[in-house]
């Protein structure tokens, strides 16, 4: 006999959250190995720092809790190797590590743990680490120049094509350039090509839901190709915005985080649509030239009135379903008498 | 023992309480604002103990005294009167202030003259209506200590934190994380002080506790 | 492709042996063919509708579907004019067939056995319900099209199938199901005066070497029929009903395998505890067949606030278990649902008591 009773159903899907997990940490090893082209060893290096950082302090937390700790939940590591991507790769590692212990502390454990939060735990990590050291988020090292693994790597640093964009500038880099990745941007997400790869991963994986992805990044292209920020035509503008953007990788992995994701379908959509628009408005309104994370924060509160809204409007819709089958039914004996 | 002497022994206790174990700003969340906005600097804070000290040990004082008026006075009046003192013992503590440090009074800024107006008088002006002079004043000596000492903590750890320096001397903090001094910052790390106050005083009340039951058992088998 | 767009869970539906393999006997008692006295003929032909319902009350047939007495449920029928009377073999729970292979092999008796029901209520249309899953490939048998000139409905869809079989027939009229097991011993009722003293049990699972179906005498015991079929390997637990609503057996040698029982299934103990936390990824409510949140639920559930539950619209839960089949954490949503559900009863209950009180 078992050590503990099984509940029925006896079969189970074989998905488990670590195996969704897992699918994250796979969709990432990718936008690892360009961070490890570009930049080198020290990419690697701020990855592995702030994945050490987030795993320890989550450790701690759970034994302050005063819970057995579980090694099959490796949220903590999304996090941790979430974080320095969205960092330029010469980043200082104080700046990575404190943002994996702000975000699995203050935002993970203090609203309650995995599922728990109210707030996404790499965005508001990100978000603090731009609060506090905006000069060395954004100040990028050029492509191929590997920045020492060791030490700061404070030198010949400069801005992006984000930041052009920002100040309404037209980039003056080279369209292919930009495809691939090469220019000065964060260190995991300049490859576009790479990321809509990571996508269709996860979604065919079932990883991330469909929904909120595809209102949130349909919205973001439309607004990109319609309403250009910069003086240039629509399609150029959409390759400009999104391939120096933090939206697109936004979309795919922090979007679609489950904790803080509406539960119901149709709420998913909005909350994308809803997102969209705060992007938007922080992209034109916003003083950093990065914003989607501070937008998605904001759209983070609203996920649960959304679905309270879906599912009052879902049990009004059922009340009418269920009353008009009745009636029908009624009518159709009534007929036949 | 008489009851006299009890009570009194039993306000003494109870205003010492007000330093740690029921801290005005950190466990009982009174006056939070001036914590959070103002003290990011050990300068700002003492600067804002001092004039918290000023408004509401005399409002405290003044609130017993108006205790002794005959019940036709309404509570409005009373209040009004509280509120006047109040503002009024923000010139002296601007003097005061100065005397700190010169710009005090323009780094604070507003907050400066919100501590007038703090949620501790107001909530305790009523209860010391009914107390004798010198328990008000008791009362507000100890919560203006309760408010120093957190506010000490708090201020020092944020600026710390944020700049690097203590009192303005730089320290051997080389790694900055200036959110410690914006709003956002100051939440949490009230929340932070606020928790452990609360579970440290919670194992002194077990502590306490404990040590009464040795007490009464040792007198028992005596 | 109807099905596809039915909201629910795809199965892998783990029939394949013991649905191809013949039905077989297994009696532990001579009461296999006990008789019930009669004067009423021996031919259905010769029969009225109300004698029918008069031999299913001597016979004590039971339906297995939902466990009422067969000439109570042709009686409402009957009452009620049903249009269209559908014999029920849809199994739509994984390892389960034990409607649908007796349906195969005992044709004949299946398909008159429906007729003679149908006479009971009143010549109503006739149809047999298979459920036909969209992942089929596992069912190495073709399926006939007409079993004795009745016509077989495929029930399409993802898993729940069986609560969604009214809608299927509601159109022509009102329809009511019965099982083809009862129809089969309604059959033998009427043509031999047989009473129902057998049921159809899937013997199956993990942990079986020889999955068959088997046509069993009330009363055996789970030990007794895992005899008969052979154990491959110690089972982890055991299981009687079916894979996805049924209940564990404890006492595998004492349990009574009755008409309801469906299917005995062992298996192996693979799922260790996990401990996970809820990571909130909304797939319950995905694949939730009536369209419910069970992830909020369960956490009113887990948080004690039963008041918040008649929001979610608890009470249409259907128990099908869709939800902690999928759920990544392996929480067992369905039986806290089931629970909370059986809390609040009480609490009703106790209130219109208290009521009663009062008035």
């Amino acid at each position: 006999m078992p050590q503990y009773e099984p509940k029925a159903p006896y079969v189970r899907n074989r998905d488990s959250a670590f195996t969704i997990m897992m699918d994250m940490v796979v969709a990432m090893l990718p936008l690892y190995f360009m961070a490890f082209y570009f930049y080198g060893s020290r990419a690697l290096m701020l990855g592995l720092v702030s994945t050490a950082a987030a795993v320890v302090s989550d450790l701690v937390c759970v034994l302050l809790e005063g819970k057995k700790p579980y090694f099959r939940d490796i949220s903590a590591v999304v996090t941790g190797m979430l974080l320095p991507l969205m960092m330029s790769a010469a980043t200082p590692y104080y700046v990575a590590v404190s943002a994996s212990v702000f975000a699995i502390v203050f935002v993970k454990h203090v609203f309650g743990g995995v599922g728990q939060c109210a707030f996404n735990p790499a965005a508001a990590g990100f978000a603090f680490a731009v609060a506090c050291w905006p000069v060395q988020i954004f100040s990028y090292p050029a492509p191929f120049s590997a920045p020492g693994a060791f030490g700061s790597a404070a030198e010949g640093l400069s801005s992006g094509p984000a930041w052009n964009l920002f100040q309404g500038g037209v980039p003056t880099n080279d369209i292919l350039d930009l495809l691939l990745g090469k220019f000065l941007g964060p260190m995991g997400l300049t490859n576009i090509l790479v990321l809509v790869t990571c996508l269709f991963y996860l979604l065919f994986r079932g990883a991330i839901s469909w929904q909120a992805p595809a209102t949130f990044l349909g919205l973001m292209v439309l607004t990109a190709l319609l309403f250009p920020r910069i003086p240039e035509t629509g399609p150029m503008s959409l390759v400009y915005e999104a391939t120096t953007g933090m939206w697109v990788f936004g979309g795919i992995f922090l979007l679609g985080e489950p904790g803080t994701l509406p539960k119901r379908s149709s709420s998913r959509l909005l909350y994308g649509a809803l997102a969209a628009v705060f992007t938007v408005l922080f992209q034109r309104f916003g003083r950093v030239e990065q914003t989607f994370v501070f937008a998605l924060l904001l759209t983070n509160v609203f996920g649960f009135t959304l679905d309270r809204c879906s599912e009052r409007l879902l049990r009004r819709l059922r009340r009418v379903y269920l009353a008009t089958r009745t009636k029908l039914s009624e009518k159709k004996s009534a007929q036949r008498a | 023992m008489r009851p006299e002497q009890n009570s009194a022994k039993r306000n003494l206790r109870k205003g010492l309480d007000l330093i740690f174990v029921h801290n005005p700003v950190l466990i009982t969340g009174l006056a939070l604002t001036p914590v959070i906005m103002g003290s990011f600097t050990v300068k700002n804070g003492m600067g804002l103990s001092l004039v918290f000290g000023m408004v509401t040990i005399p409002v405290l004082v003044l609130a017993s005294f108006l205790g002794m008026l005959p019940e036709k006075v309404p509570q409005y009046v009373r209040t009004i009167a509280c509120a006047v003192l109040a503002a009024v013992m923000l010139i002296p503590a601007r003097i005061l202030a100065g005397g700190i440090a010169p710009n005090l009074f323009d780094s604070l800024g507003m907050y400066f003259s919100m501590v007038a107006l703090n949620t501790v008088w107001l909530v305790c002006a009523p209860s010391c209506q009914k107390k004798k002079p010198q328990w008000a004043l008791w009362d507000g000596v100890c919560h203006s200590l309760g408010f120093l000492v957190c506010t000490f903590f708090i201020s020092s750890v944020r600026e710390l934190l944020a700049y690097g320096t203590f009192w303005g001397n730089s320290t051997v903090l080389s790694i900055k994380f200036p959110a410690a001094a914006y709003a956002f910052g100051g939440f949490i790390i009230v929340g932070v002080a606020a928790a452990v106050l609360r579970w440290g005083a919670d194992r002194t009340r077990d502590i306490t506790r404990l040590v009464r039951r040795q007490q009464k058992k040792w007198r028992m088998g005596r | 492709m109807a099905g596809i767009f039915t909201r629910g869970i795809i199965l892998e539906q783990q029939k394949e042996p013991a649905l191809r393999r013949k039905l077989r006997t297994f009696f532990n008692s001579n009461y296999a063919n006990m008789l019930f006295e009669s004067d009423l003929p021996c031919n259905g032909a010769d029969l009225f509708g109300e004698e029918i319902i008069e031999i299913a009350r001597l016979a004590h047939i039971v339906d297995e579907r939902d466990g009422m007495f067969l000439h109570e449920k042709l009686e409402k029928a009957r009452q009620m004019e049903a249009q269209v009377l559908v014999g029920d073999a849809i199994d739509d729970e994984p390892y389960v067939s034990s409607q649908l292979n007796p349906l195969l092999f005992l044709q004949k008796e299946a398909g008159e056995g429906l007729r003679l029901a149908a006479k009971a209520v009143g010549n109503p249309k006739i149809y047999f319900a298979i459920y036909k899953n969209l992942s089929d490939m596992d069912l190495k048998m073709k399926l006939p099209k007409k079993i004795e000139g009745v016509e077989i409905r495929r029930i399409h869809g993802r898993y729940p199938a069986e609560f969604r079989t009214m809608d299927d027939f509601d159109s022509q009229g009102p329809a009511v199901l019965v099982g083809v097991c009862s129809l089969i011993h309604l059959y033998r009722a009427v043509y031999e005066h047989r009473m129902q003293s057998t049921c159809f049990v899937t013997v199956a699972g993990t942990c079986v070497a020889n999955p068959t179906n088997l046509e069993v005498s009330i009363g055996i015991t789970p030990t007794q029929l895992f005899e008969r079929c052979g154990l491959a390997e110690e089972p982890g637990y055991v299981i009687v009903g079916g894979s996805m609503t049924g209940e564990i057996c404890q006492d595998p040698d004492s349990y009574l395998v009755g008409t309801m029982s469906r299917a005995v299934l062992a298996l192996r103990d693979e799922e260790k505890k996990r401990r996970y936390q809820c990571v909130g990824c909304g797939r319950c409510a995905e694949v939730c067949p009536e369209n419910l949140t069970p992830f909020y639920i369960n956490r009113y559930i887990e948080r004690e606030k039963y008041e918040e539950l008649a929001f979610y619209d608890i009470h249409r839960c259907i128990g099908c278990g869709t939800c902690s089949y999928i759920c990544p954490s392996k929480i067992d949503i369905a039986e806290n649902i089931k629970q909370a559900k059986a809390v609040l009863k009480q609490e009703q209950r106790k209130k219109e008591a208290d009521d009663d009180a009062t008035v």
